[in-house]
């Protein structure tokens, strides 16, 4: 299937190109929010639900080789939807859950294939969420270490000399126990 | 996993091994699953500490953006009608607030902004780290809120420390131009260009913006053909081009 042309939202997302960024805002946000009010929540609950779909996207699909085939509206929408239904399941009435079960068979039936791209995103935003968690409970020496060999690429010698670290061997030692440390955390907390 | 396999994952990701060491790593990658699926989650977290100092930036401008355009609907869920009594006074505010949206639009209509339609400045993602020198957390945080004169000290005082960080200068440029020191600003955009790195073209699509801004079409048209087809930025060259 040939890419939709839409994947321009895609890539200026992931480039973090404001301008594109706020057209996706300009284009989709009414729609969200109608169907948000529609389905029991409010317009903050539209606005966060809208915020946390984009990150969704970028997350899933930013540094993949994905090919995007369907209108960016139409996977936002999907990955909205997929959202507000488990938000809803976890805090509204039994009532307003069938309601809205309801409604989703309908919705979903139109388009499964959305609904597997929606509930990858949303699979990949919780691992997302608890590697972030699991990062914030090594120790702060760990996380600088991390964030300046791993995030940013630098060299072990300048990590050592901006961290007041011995030389880079110690960098290596200390990174490969940070890693390790990290993975354990992950592994006992994130795997379903 | 045994200590000696786990090291040796994280030193094959980190181009430790030797050519014999690598190859034995990879022939083990295509049998043993469970070796692979430890190497993929590595790399896995390698993405998510590259990604996440962007994201964070990303993140907070969203918030913003959403702020922009949910925020006029927030009360929407919780209309209440007013008493009598306070209805003159809401009709007063809401004049205030039709006049100031008129002026705006108006102020909008009038003002000859090709160069604000264009210059939609990536976010900056200097680091999280703020333990030695400059706080980059307020240099990032200055910059993408458009306090431009703040993001220009700031990324001077970065420089002077990390004087090879090409993405800082480029940005110092942007900061520079913002702040109308054009010949400053095309200094740092030449020597970007002229340098071989990546930036190449980012700085000269900001030459280009350099020229815009002083309404200098002509020169503003050569640098946009300089932007080759494949760029990341040859379609807002071509697009900038065509309203010239």
């Amino acid at each position: 299937m040939s890419e939709h042309p839409d994947v321009r939202y895609l890539r200026a997302l992931c480039a973090g190109e404001r301008e594109l960024i706020e057209e996706i805002y300009r284009l989709h946000s009414g729609h969200i929010r109608q169907w948000v009010l529609r389905n029991n929540g409010d317009a903050e609950d539209a606005k966060d639900l809208f915020n946390e779909a984009i990150l969704a996207i970028y997350d899933q699909y930013c540094g993949s080789d994905f090919v995007l085939t369907r209108s960016f509206g139409a996977l936002l929408a999907a990955i909205c939807r997929n959202q507000w239904f488990s938000q809803l399941r976890k805090k509204n009435t039994e009532q307003q859950v069938r309601s809205a079960e309801a409604l989703r068979y309908t919705e979903e039936q139109e388009d499964a294939d959305l609904l597997v791209l929606a509930e990858e995103a949303q699979a990949q935003r919780r691992r997302r969420e608890c590697m972030e968690r699991t990062f914030q409970q090594l120790t702060e020496r760990c996380r600088e270490v991390l964030a300046l060999l791993d995030g940013r690429g630098m060299p072990g010698e300048e990590v050592a000399r901006q961290l007041g670290i011995s030389d880079r061997n110690a960098v290596y030692v200390r990174a490969h126990e940070c890693r390790r440390r990290w993975r354990q955390l992950f592994s006992n907390q994130c795997n379903p | 996993m045994k200590e000696e396999e786990d090291k040796l994952l994280d030193d094959y990701l980190a181009g430790l091994l030797s050519d014999e060491e690598r190859q034995a790593v990879e022939t083990r990658l295509q049998t043993d699953e469970a070796f692979a699926a430890e190497l993929a989650l590595r790399r896995e977290m390698q993405a998510f500490l590259r990604q996440r100092e962007r994201r964070t930036a990303l993140a907070a401008d969203l918030a913003r953006l959403g702020d922009a355009h949910f925020s006029t609907t927030r009360s929407e869920a919780g209309i209440r009608r007013l008493p009598l009594w306070r209805r003159p006074l809401m009709v007063a505010a809401a004049s205030v607030a039709v006049l100031a949206v008129v002026i705006t639009v108006l102020s909008l209509l009038l003002r000859p902004n090709l160069y604000e339609q264009y210059a939609q400045h990536p976010l900056l993602s200097l680091t999280e780290m703020s333990g030695q020198g400059p706080d980059l957390s307020r240099i990032e945080q200055d910059f993408n809120s458009g306090d431009y004169q703040a993001a220009e000290t700031g990324l001077e005082r970065y420089l002077t420390q990390h004087p090879e960080d090409q993405m800082a200068r480029l940005y110092l440029g942007i900061a520079l131009l913002e702040l109308d020191r054009y010949a400053e600003a095309a200094d740092l955009f030449t020597a970007i260009q002229g340098s071989g790195s990546d930036l190449a073209d980012t700085a000269v699509w900001y030459l280009a913006l350099t020229y815009v801004k002083q309404k200098d079409r002509e020169t503003a048209r050569r640098y946009l053909q300089q932007i080759p087809a494949g760029s990341e930025w040859y379609e807002k060259a071509q697009r900038l081009l065509a309203r010239l």
